[in-house]
């Protein structure tokens, strides 16, 4: 188990390192995907910008507070974007209808592995930085003390947020393999994990929370480790993580490989 | 005695309808080509419904310890959040990342060749597009339109209000379509204008008024931002169309309209002519 662990580092390590070439082979058009990515984390500033000029706080959230979860949020649009869905599972039902799995089942290592880590988009590893440092400077205007135990948990729960973006991106996708090049209904995971978890999760009210919290729970890939670092989190959410990320991550697998058996390939 | 050239007029109309029917008939199979992935449809309403009712519930948030933000009730907000997907919907253009392709790969040729003119074939397609969007998510922001007067009877959306707010919509496309047209043009000396399509969008996102409506800006950057040509796409229609700007606006905003709209238009036509000069493809 743990062999084969190390084994998927190194292909990672070895598909990260061509991403990096490819990006980089043309400057130019590499500085100006950057500056791009930049303009719109500049623009999710702008809009709390706005807000903010006009009210004093967002579900008792000050401006801080939410200028901290755009940092975060920041963080985790690129690393889900970068990582596994811009050049791969957004891409799955082309590949789907082209016929283009079939060199993937073909290759020597898992195929989900294969499709959704295969090409990373290196450009938006880049763009988290400024995403850390408009969170580092909200927590220095906060006047916060470092706590380092409340930075661990939050970087864990940062990482189970992560699996939990990660299986709803594939659930989704994976209905590429039902309904031929439907390209916007996979996409409906994403969107909804990028449409709710820059908001503070205390601002959704009974019905939404329970939604945003137990079947589909997106408030964990943000708002609640941002919580836990500068706020404080119920136990609760600790525990919800834990278990939601381990079950969504089992139903991800499973319908993966169902929808894997149903593949018929279009004569590649 | 005077004869009446029954035969020229014949041609006249001949013609016109003959150079019509080739641009229908390009409209008509790109409208066969839309219909076809209908699951795109679904998949389109349900993420445009997601991104609304995450907008909603700040909102919400927003209004539960205020009942006004810069001159907006609760309800006028909601109002123009609920719009803006369909404004969306009706201003959009996609010409820039398809023309801006066919460009880079050589496949301009093949539409060279046609006996129609390469924008008058995106303006098709993308008013094909339209057609089957709008058309189709119509039932639903009806009924959206109708929850909308049940829980906010006090709104100021009136039949008038509604035609003059599509009207800057269609004003608001032929904007955002002539700028687009420009983009794609930038092609012939740039490898790629995927660049400069996100810049567009990310102006229309802060500046158009898809985020929020321009009130919200500061008053010295409002003035501003209100001369420059992005708040037809979202904020200008909707505001028509909510009954939160006079009419007696309508002729500073034509003004302003006829102004971009000569100056893009005539960006883009300097952009084609310097631009086919240039243009190089080879073994197609």
């Amino acid at each position: 188990m743990i062999k084969k662990i190390f084994k998927y580092i190194h292909i990672y390590k070895i598909l990260f390192k061509y991403a990096f070439i490819n990006a980089t082979a043309y400057r130019v058009s590499f500085l100006v995907a950057v500056l791009i990515e930049l303009g719109y984390s500049i623009a999710i500033v702008i809009f709390f910008q706005v807000i903010f000029a006009n009210v004093t706080s967002i579900a008792d959230w000050s401006y801080y507070e939410v200028l901290f979860l755009q940092g975060i949020n920041i963080v985790t649009s690129e690393i889900t974007l970068g990582a596994f869905w811009l050049f791969n599972l957004q891409d799955l039902p082309r590949k789907i209808k082209d016929g283009e799995i079939d060199i993937a089942l073909l290759k020597p290592f898992n195929s989900l592995f294969n499709l959704s880590f295969s090409k990373p988009y290196f450009t938006a590893f880049i763009a988290i930085l400024p995403g850390i440092f408009l969170a580092i400077y909200s927590f220095i205007q906060m006047g916060l003390e470092f706590n380092l135990l409340r930075l661990s948990i939050g970087t864990m729960l940062l990482f189970l947020g992560f699996i939990i973006a990660y299986s709803i991106s594939v659930i989704f996708s994976s209905l590429g393999f039902i309904f031929d090049n439907a390209t916007s209904l996979s996409e409906v995971g994403i969107r909804t994990l990028l449409a709710y978890k820059k908001y503070p999760h205390t601002m959704y009210g009974t019905k939404s929370g329970r939604l945003l919290t137990y079947v589909f729970p997106v408030v964990f890939v943000s708002s609640v480790p941002t919580s836990a670092i500068i706020r404080a989190v119920e136990p609760k959410y600790i525990f919800l993580a834990v278990l939601l990320s381990i079950l969504l991550l089992y139903i991800a697998l499973n319908v993966w490989r169902s929808m894997i058996k149903r593949y018929s390939s279009a004569s590649s | 005695m005077n004869f009446i050239n029954l035969e020229s007029e014949n041609t006249l109309v001949q013609v016109v309808s003959m150079k019509l029917s080739k641009h229908i008939n390009q409209y008509k199979n790109y409208l066969g080509t839309a219909i076809e992935y209908r699951a795109n449809l679904v998949g389109n309403l349900i993420q445009e419904a997601i991104s609304l009712s995450g907008r909603l519930l700040l909102v919400f948030a927003i209004f539960a310890n205020n009942s006004s933000v810069a001159g907006y009730s609760r309800s006028e907000i909601i109002i123009y959040y609920v719009i803006t997907p369909i404004m969306g919907f009706i201003t959009l253009s996609m010409a820039s990342d398809t023309l801006g392709k066919q460009i880079k790969r050589g496949e301009l040729s093949n539409y060279l060749l046609k006996p129609q003119k390469i924008w008058i074939i995106s303006l098709m397609k993308n008013l094909a597009d339209k057609t089957f969007y709008v058309t189709s998510i119509s039932v639903v922001y009806i009924l959206g339109l109708i929850i909308v007067f049940y829980f906010f009877p006090g709104n100021q959306l009136t039949t008038t209000n509604i035609f003059i707010g599509l009207a800057f919509g269609a004003l608001g496309f032929t904007i955002q379509f002539t700028m687009d047209i420009a983009i794609a043009w930038l092609a012939f000396w740039f490898d790629d204008v995927w660049a400069f399509k996100h810049v567009k969008d990310i102006f229309f996102m802060i500046l158009g008024g898809s985020m929020f409506p321009l009130e919200l800006f500061p008053d010295n950057i409002e003035k501003m931002v209100s001369l420059l040509p992005f708040k037809f796409m979202f904020y200008t229609p909707i505001s028509y169309m909510v009954g939160t700007r006079s009419t007696q606006n309508i002729f500073g905003d034509l003004s302003l309209f006829f102004y971009w709209w000569l100056f893009l238009g005539l960006l883009s036509f300097l952009l084609w002519k310097k631009g086919i000069k240039r243009y190089e493809a080879f073994g197609n």
